[in-house]
């Protein structure tokens, strides 16, 4: 199966990121799937703004986190975004974070995101699209 | 201690919370679910800063949501929250999102707790904080 099977960035803890307890912020590792989620799209050869400038967007529709170890400020934690499965008008993307240096498994994720036009209703994801991701899937 | 199973908080949403498309960014409902969440312990009668300062806390070990409609700059948003699950050492937090002016339900989220100490090793949550959260549970 050609194409990439993930995408991964890596990121370095930034201060603003982290909260009283001294770890990052639950809510931060959202925006870091979303970074990966931005890699994965253009590692399949599109950049996800391509896809709204053809009218198509992918809203979360649903999210979901676990997280198994804090990551602390300067610590670079590497995020790795890949296609989970696919419908007809939905998509579902699972994501993981480790941290660089030792491997260790920090958080864990999913999200859904369904193909709508620019009114906001669902549509069938573009065939085009589809084949990017076909090319992608995980075996 | 009020035998309210259900906390409303009131929130209105700002612009650093909107993104490009000009509603509420999935990651900061997330935030909204904290803010409900601090409010929610303290109409139990738990003051989490001060909880904090006793040597105890919790950390989120997983956190989800489904997003059914967008959120936009200056709209009235009401979070309700109600404990979900009580156990030994985590409770679980649901939460709903609801667009005060027109009653309708933006999005509904769960969020897991477990309580740790100052080191950050999970202990049994404190008997009494225990009690209360059976009591209040929503049946």
């Amino acid at each position: 199966m050609a194409g990439t099977a993930s995408a991964e960035v890596t990121l370095r803890v930034r201060y603003a990121e982290t909260d009283a307890m001294g770890v990052v912020y639950h809510a931060n590792y959202l925006i870091w799937f979303e970074v990966a989620r931005g890699e994965l799209f253009s590692q399949c050869g599109t950049d996800y703004t391509h896809w709204e400038k053809q009218g198509y967007y992918l809203p979360v529709t649903e999210i979901s986190a676990r997280y198994l170890a804090p990551a602390r400020y300067s610590d670079d934690v590497v995020v790795r975004a890949w296609l989970d499965s696919f419908r007809s008008r939905q998509i579902v993307l699972a994501y993981e974070a480790r941290d660089r240096q030792t491997g260790q498994l920090l958080a864990a994720g999913k999200t859904v995101h369904v193909c709508v036009n620019c009114q906001g209703r669902a549509v069938p994801i573009p065939a085009d699209m589809r084949a990017l991701f076909e090319g992608s899937l995980e075996t | 201690m009020s035998d309210a199973h259900e906390v409303a908080t009131e929130l209105r949403v700002r612009y650093a919370e909107t993104d490009a498309q000009g509603i509420v960014n999935d990651a900061n409902y997330f935030v909204w679910f904290e803010v409900a969440r601090v409010n929610y312990l303290k109409a139990l009668g738990l003051n989490y800063a001060e909880l904090e300062r006793s040597g105890l806390g919790f950390v989120i070990a997983e956190a989800s949501c489904r997003y059914y409609a967008p959120a936009h700059f200056d709209e009235a948003i009401i979070v309700k929250t109600w404990v979900e699950e009580v156990k030994n050492r985590s409770f679980s937090l649901g939460y709903q999102v609801v667009n005060q002016d027109s009653g309708q339900a933006l999005a509904t989220g769960k969020t897991v707790q477990v309580f740790v100490d100052a080191s950050g090793r999970p202990i049994p949550i404190p008997a009494q904080i225990r009690d209360s959260f059976a009591r209040h549970k929503r049946a």
